[in-house]
């Protein structure tokens, strides 16, 4: 078979955007081997990256200056991470907060003491600073205090801290921001988005929040040695796995997923062939199935130490439990051996569980395939400048027909009712960040951004009906320039069929973590803990390897938790 | 001006900008000179209808705004000729691989001027292309931030609250 009769196989096999793109489900992705984190550490063993420590200049308060660095073939990266001294009452994640325990940013090269000292007087002050296009992100991450305080005291002591409490909260430091391209004097993707290291999304940022990883272990255990002197002990390596990265994510990230729909297309389509692909499979080899059943057990030790007080979330992770009952039993009959067992699997968890149990499995089914379905990673990016043009010779005719095959989902939807257009998104001027407000209650219509696709489309077919069928589209727009916006995206998704949301992103129930979880699980973030219907926590990079452990530790194979945990 | 033409004319500025020439500068005055009912002179609305069209004829001679930010809706017609949009004392030269100007970027009145639009077979020399506005020119960007704000919601303590739906306790 070529490769493009398998791809065309694959294809007739592709989930629907029906089924696919609705935010329930969404709300329900977990990481998978295409999530970016995991790429990145893929490529970064594959091609034999070096890792080290130039500086590490903390003094006896804890403050100071280090750098890691990551040495590739053609490119070599710097983080360069600022201590502070953070009184308790200034520590917050909002993004009011002006202080920080430690403050960050990937610098390309290998910094001089005049490059260190410009990012000293910059770096620590965030938004209010400017960095320069040697810059690719910009970051800050505050302690989890209460886990912070009992591993410095325990190594202090000469002691372990307490694995229990460890797994619990599962990071020392949280991130608040990880802002990249263009974001405050950085460089623009543009800068950086051909080398090859890079290829596909997020790639700078996310080897940021690695290094800052190894940054957060090295500071715990040198204020251990500072307090505990000859003492102290360091982190055991059990300990050191389970701890990730935590982060705090809020509803700046939301309208990306609405913002950049030929992106969202590449990751979600890269996810859905890799699932086809898999589902191809005529007959799964016993190390396959020996593979996929060692991580089904996995993957449920990950969500029994999933906890979170959100009651929607606590319910879902209850419901997940118990589709990993299910799946167990299903496993136990011989469904694997039989032909196409993936995509009987898969059959069989559309109708017995529920999003989440469904959408676990999808990622667990390509653990096995590697060989398959990794060459995809590459494709998740999109060049959004080359579909910005409209074609002004499209007819109403064929722009009706596009919106018929692509938005049936809005004629389910009562707009004219207030419950469908409860929700205006803004940017506040504050802190010139997205938000969500409530259309009936303040005064935000005049400042509505436009996130609310299905809306516009409906306004857009009522407007459609005056006119002819032949009539071109740029007569159409000439008089209705208020429809050009939508009427690009409409023309921009012809070919990105995972590039909409099936929902109505601005219905009063609608909620913004769903869009934050589908985002975050593509990143390869574990553990989602909602704060509020438009706020989470997550941990990133828990179990993976440190930058030295990487040449000889697969960082596939500690996606998940350790089965001798439990 | 609605959300789709504010893209157009995002994307003049910027395409004029990565080619060396000063987009932010020429969007920035006619932002603040021209008067936003007078459609009829607007560069931004005459680039679109170019590039909707996919025509330029009988566009030209034409009366408008800062003519400098038609010139990237130019781009696509090159092909493989050089596209010359000439007003005053100043040439653009326009190949479907970039642009240079001869003579002032802007319109030195900020009044609508007659602009032109010629081939020749004088090969037009693209610049390097930048990623960033110089910051001897930062005027302009300051101007279009301010413009920029005015899409913004002030902050009051409700939407404060609610609106970036913080929970109570953020620290743990």
């Amino acid at each position: 078979m070529t490769l493009s009769e398998q791809n065309q196989r694959s294809n007739s096999h592709m989930r629907s955007p029906d089924q696919v793109m609705r935010l329930k489900r969404m709300g329900s992705f977990h990481q998978s081997r295409l999530s970016f984190m995991r790429v990145l550490l893929r490529r970064l063993r594959e091609q034999n990256w070096r890792f080290d420590r130039p500086h590490f200049d903390i003094d006896d308060a804890g403050t100071g200056v280090a750098t890691y660095r990551a040495i590739g073939l053609e490119n070599t990266y710097t983080l360069v991470a600022f201590a502070h001294d953070l009184p308790d009452e200034k520590r917050s994640d909002r993004v009011i907060a002006d202080a920080w325990d430690a403050t960050f940013t990937l610098f390309d090269g290998e910094p001089s003491q005049d490059d260190i000292k410009r990012l000293a007087d910059n770096v620590p002050l965030q938004e209010a600073g400017r960095i320069s296009e040697k810059e690719f992100v910009l970051s800050r991450a505050n302690k989890s205090v209460r886990l912070f305080n009992h591993v410095l005291d325990s190594l202090a002591e000469g002691d372990q801290p307490d694995q229990i409490e460890i797994e619990k909260i599962g990071y020392l430091m949280r991130t608040t921001a990880v802002y990249g391209s263009g974001k405050f004097g950085a460089a623009d993707r543009n800068i950086w988005a051909e080398r090859p290291e890079f290829s596909g999304s997020f790639q700078p940022e996310l080897l940021s929040v690695w290094l800052i990883r190894s940054f957060a272990i090295d500071w715990v255990e040198h204020l251990a040695q500072l307090k505990g002197g000859n003492k102290a002990a360091k982190l055991n390596a059990k300990a050191k796995r389970s701890l990730g990265i935590g982060n705090s994510t809020g509803l700046g990230m939301a309208p990306f997923l609405i913002n950049h729909p030929t992106l969202i297309h590449s990751w979600i389509n890269a996810r859905e062939t890799a699932l086809a692909r898999v589902c191809d499979v005529a007959n799964a080899t016993a190390d396959e199935k020996r593979i996929f059943l060692n991580l089904v057990k996995r993957a449920n030790l990950n969500a029994e130490g999933w906890l979170t007080d959100h009651d929607h979330q606590a319910a879902k992770v209850r419901c997940l439990l118990k589709d990993f009952e299910k799946i167990h039993d299903k496993l136990d009959s011989s469904i694997l051996d039989e032909d196409y067992p993936w995509q009987k699997l898969i059959d069989w968890a559309e109708q017995e569980l529920g999003f989440e149990g469904q959408e676990q499995l999808v990622s667990l089914v390509l653990e096995p395939y590697g060989g398959l379905v990794d060459d995809l990673a590459p494709t998740m990016s999109s060049d959004e400048a080359s579909s910005f043009r409209i074609d002004g010779g499209m007819s109403v005719a064929a722009l009706k027909s596009e919106i018929s095959d692509r938005y049936g989902w809005i004629e389910d939807i009562d707009f004219d009712g207030k419950s469908a257009i409860a929700r205006v998104w803004y940017t506040s001027e504050e802190k010139l960040e997205p938000r969500l407000g409530e259309r009936f209650e303040e005064v935000l219509e005049p400042y509505e951004q436009p996130l609310s696709p299905g809306r516009d489309v409906k306004k857009l077919e009522l407007e459609l009906e005056n006119w002819g069928q032949d009539s071109s589209i740029a007569e159409f727009l000439l008089k209705h320039p208020e429809h050009r916006h939508i009427v690009r995206r409409i023309q921009r998704l012809k070919n990105c069929p995972y590039g909409e949301i099936y929902d109505n992103t601005i219905d009063e129930k609608m909620l913004p973590i769903d869009l934050l979880r589908c985002k975050l699980s593509f990143f390869g973030a574990t553990r989602f803990d909602p704060r509020s219907d438009r706020w989470v926590r997550i941990t990133m990079y828990q179990n993976a390897p440190y930058p030295d452990e990487l040449a000889e530790l697969d960082p596939d194979e500690c996606a998940y938790p350790e089965l001798d945990n439990a | 001006m609605p959300w789709g033409l504010a893209e157009e004319a995002g994307f003049a500025a910027e395409r004029l900008e990565a080619n060396g020439i000063c987009g932010a500068d020429a969007l920035a005055s006619y932002l603040q000179n021209a008067d936003p009912l007078d459609t009829a002179h607007s560069p931004v609305l005459l680039g679109t209808r170019l590039s909707d069209a996919n025509s330029t004829e009988n566009q030209f001679p034409a009366l408008i705004n800062e003519p400098i930010l038609i010139v990237p809706f130019l781009q696509d017609f090159a092909g493989d000729k050089t596209l010359v949009l000439s007003w005053g004392a100043t040439r653009a030269l326009i190949t479907a691989s970039g642009f240079s100007v001869e003579g002032p970027q802007l319109a030195a009145s900020g009044e609508p001027v007659t602009c032109e639009l010629s081939t020749t077979d004088k090969s037009g020399s693209g610049s390097d292309r930048t990623s960033r506005v110089p910051d001897e020119r930062s005027d302009a960007m300051r101007i279009l931030e301010d413009l920029a704000k005015k899409t913004y919601a002030p902050a009051t303590e409700e939407s404060r609250a609610k609106g970036a739906g913080a929970g109570l306790n953020d620290n743990d």
